[in-house]
């Protein structure tokens, strides 16, 4: 009977670390999408920029600029468009939060950028 | 310094849309084309020509391999190489044909044929012949409206339109770069489309007329070369009334349904005067099944074609994916690491998630851009597709059944039917195909379920082959000749050597056609 109780508590100890590491890998996402075409092969965003805020968001810019001569931009849509932005907060990224009181936060943003349909040519 | 309308993009690795695989590359072969700027469309188009061109020189030497890619919803490694990727979605220019391109043996008028650069994305497609006037409609469309035309073509990509086959069925002619001095025009001679003059507006160095070729290069992965153009047929605008019902037995009805198209012992709703079914599709929940039980049965998915009239267009709304896009992921893992308790597991949790993806629900009408429309996967799954003759899939389904008993699929089971291809390695190859598709969680879980269907198959003799574009990791030189024939292999290396320069081969072999015996080079001395 001990056995069998040791057997159980065993099982459910490895149940529970197996939920903890999936949770850890996984990721609170926010996906706006304006058009489900980007100019993207899928499986690549256009631009990823690691985002940082302090002081319980008093410190660090709200902005990211990605227009086509913005500072933050390091690749441009050729259409000047955007299909959709992905802002992701991992599980370290609530750890740090929470180690630090809310002093330093961390975000990752992402962005894709809208196709660019070029028609029907005129013959 | 590098031409105008290709950009680097650098990067050392690629990680596929359903994020089953990580394909290593070289770091600098990776490279996006768009339509240089100036002239008219055609005039854009030949200089894109000449682009691709100049990346065939490039990497022949540099000594590197690539391949163009569509929207990268492949599953398997068939359309990559540990090279670079080209990526060609901003070329999607259409052309109208004028009765000057068509060829006098044509059987058709200008108005049924389309012709579109390699990245024209399908929902682009259906939106241009939507505009035309009187609108037009492609034949037949995938499941989803995301892929581009010369993916969807190059992979052998279907819906389950029984009585018009998959996306290649209705291509009719191709514009390939088949070298770094060499492009050409390809379609069959049995049925030419196009005149001596289109071949001069396309600036090709040789016009092939020759029905092997062709149906080697439209399912080709890739290999051939660089696809740049594709003409297309087209057929007047019609509607499509999309149907899905539940608790269908598994009976003599369903049998014969499945097994010689014949409906009648179904009562499907819906059936009318001026409507003809189209596309006729089966889903199993494997671990709800039982044969003779409408509670346990099947769910179908039908639809029937009627003629185009914009007042009974009725669609339902797109419904929101459910879950965060990680959920499958972490599923996958946990069923991983629980190994063999995963078995218990899996069927309540299909059991779970099967009332959410295969509903009942109200018919809905539309357009074929309307009803497949973007249905893109979230998150790590897995789907397999198999290549089986109509006669048998009864057998099937209950091999099945039995395989899911002893290693249960984290996943559901659909078989579509779709009217055999002439493509020499169309993996809809039988005369009338059923595809059994299986689509679930990716991890352990799955691929022991395939590889136990896949092994039931073989020793039960049944014949069957394996999307090209789906999980496929069983593929082999061996298999891929029992599947197709060793004539029709042999054909489509033929063709291969016949069409492309020499020095561009290795440029577009992958580790995938090494695999599986296609990367032949005749005439070389070993």
């Amino acid at each position: 009977m001990m056995k069998t109780n040791f057997n159980m508590r065993m099982a459910l100890r490895t149940l529970s670390l197996v939920l903890v590491l999936a949770c850890a890998s996984s990721c609170m996402t926010t996906h706006v999408i304006s058009n489900q075409h980007s100019d993207n092969i899928d499986g690549e965003e256009c631009q990823t920029v690691s985002h940082w805020k302090y002081w319980w968001g008093i410190g660090g810019s709200d902005e990211i600029l990605t227009g086509p001569d913005s500072t933050d931009t390091q690749c441009g849509c050729d259409g000047k468009a955007m299909a959709s932005v992905k802002v992701k907060s991992s599980f370290g990224d609530f750890l740090l939060t929470a180690v630090t009181l809310g002093i330093v936060n961390h975000r990752t943003v992402s962005f894709e950028c809208a196709e660019v349909d070029n028609g029907e040519q005129r013959r | 310094m590098l031409p105008e309308g290709i950009s680097a993009r650098p990067k050392k690795e690629w990680t596929n849309s359903h994020e089953n695989f990580t394909q290593e590359l070289v770091e600098e072969a990776s490279f996006k084309l768009t339509n240089p700027p100036g002239g008219t469309g055609w005039e854009r188009y030949r200089k894109s020509t000449k682009n691709f061109q100049w990346l065939i020189k490039n990497a022949i030497k540099k000594g590197h391999r690539i391949r163009a890619l569509g929207r990268g919803w492949s599953f398997s490694k068939v359309g990559v190489s540990k090279g670079g990727i080209i990526d060609t979605l901003s070329l999607n220019f259409s052309f109208p044909i004028i009765d000057e391109d068509l060829n006098p043996a044509y059987a058709n008028t200008k108005e049924d044929l389309y012709f579109l650069q390699c990245g024209t994305k399908v929902h682009q497609l259906n939106s241009r012949l939507a505009q035309k006037k009187p609108p037009r409609s492609i034949k037949a469309s995938g499941a989803s409206n995301g892929q581009t035309i010369a993916g969807a073509m190059s992979t052998g990509t279907h819906g389950a339109a029984f009585g018009v086959g998959a996306i290649q069925d209705f291509v009719v002619g191709l514009h390939i770069i088949t070298g770094p001095n060499k492009h050409v025009w390809v379609e069959r001679e049995s049925y030419p489309v196009a005149s001596k003059d289109w071949g001069e507006l396309l600036d090709v160095d040789e016009v092939i007329k020759d029905d092997d070729i062709f149906k080697a290069a439209v399912v080709s992965f890739g290999s051939f070369g660089i696809i740049h153009g594709v003409m297309i047929e087209t057929e007047p605008m019609f509607l499509i009334e999309e149907r899905r019902i539940g608790n269908i037995p598994y009976n003599a009805a369903l049998k014969k349904a499945m097994t010689q198209l014949d409906f009648s012992g179904l009562n499907l709703p819906g059936r009318g005067p001026g409507k003809d079914l189209y596309h006729f599709e089966i889903l199993f929940n494997l671990h709800n099944f039982k044969p003779n039980d409408a509670e346990k049965g099947a769910f179908l998915k039908y639809m029937f074609k009627k003629a185009y009239k914009p007042e009974e267009v009725n669609l339902l709304p797109t419904d929101k994916f459910k879950y965060g896009s990680d959920l499958l992921g972490i599923i996958s893992s946990t069923l991983d690491t629980l190994a063999v308790l995963s078995d218990l597991v899996i069927p309540p949790l299909v059991n779970l998630m099967f009332k959410d993806a295969f509903a009942p629900r109200e018919p809905q009408t539309g357009t074929i851009g309307q009803i497949f429309n973007f249905t893109k996967f979230r998150g790590q799954v897995s789907s397999a597709a198999i290549g089986i003759a109509i006669e048998d899939s009864p057998r099937v389904l209950e091999l099945i059944m039995a395989v899911n008993k002893d290693k249960p699929f984290p996943g559901g089971l659909a078989l579509r039917y779709v009217k055999g291809t002439d493509a020499t390695l169309g993996f809809t190859k039988f005369p009338n195909t059923c595809v059994l598709e299986m689509d679930g969680l990716d991890g352990k879980a799955s691929r022991k379920f395939f590889t136990e269907v896949w092994n039931t198959f073989e020793a039960e003799g049944i014949p069957y082959t394996l999307h090209w574009g789906k999980i496929n990791f069983n593929l082999n030189k061996t298999r891929v000749k029992r599947m197709y024939g060793a004539a029709k292999v042999n054909s489509w290396i033929d063709a291969r050597n016949e069409l492309m320069e020499k020095p561009a081969m290795p440029v577009f072999t992958n580790e995938f056609m090494e695999k599986c015996g296609l990367d032949k080079v005749l005439g070389e001395i070993v």
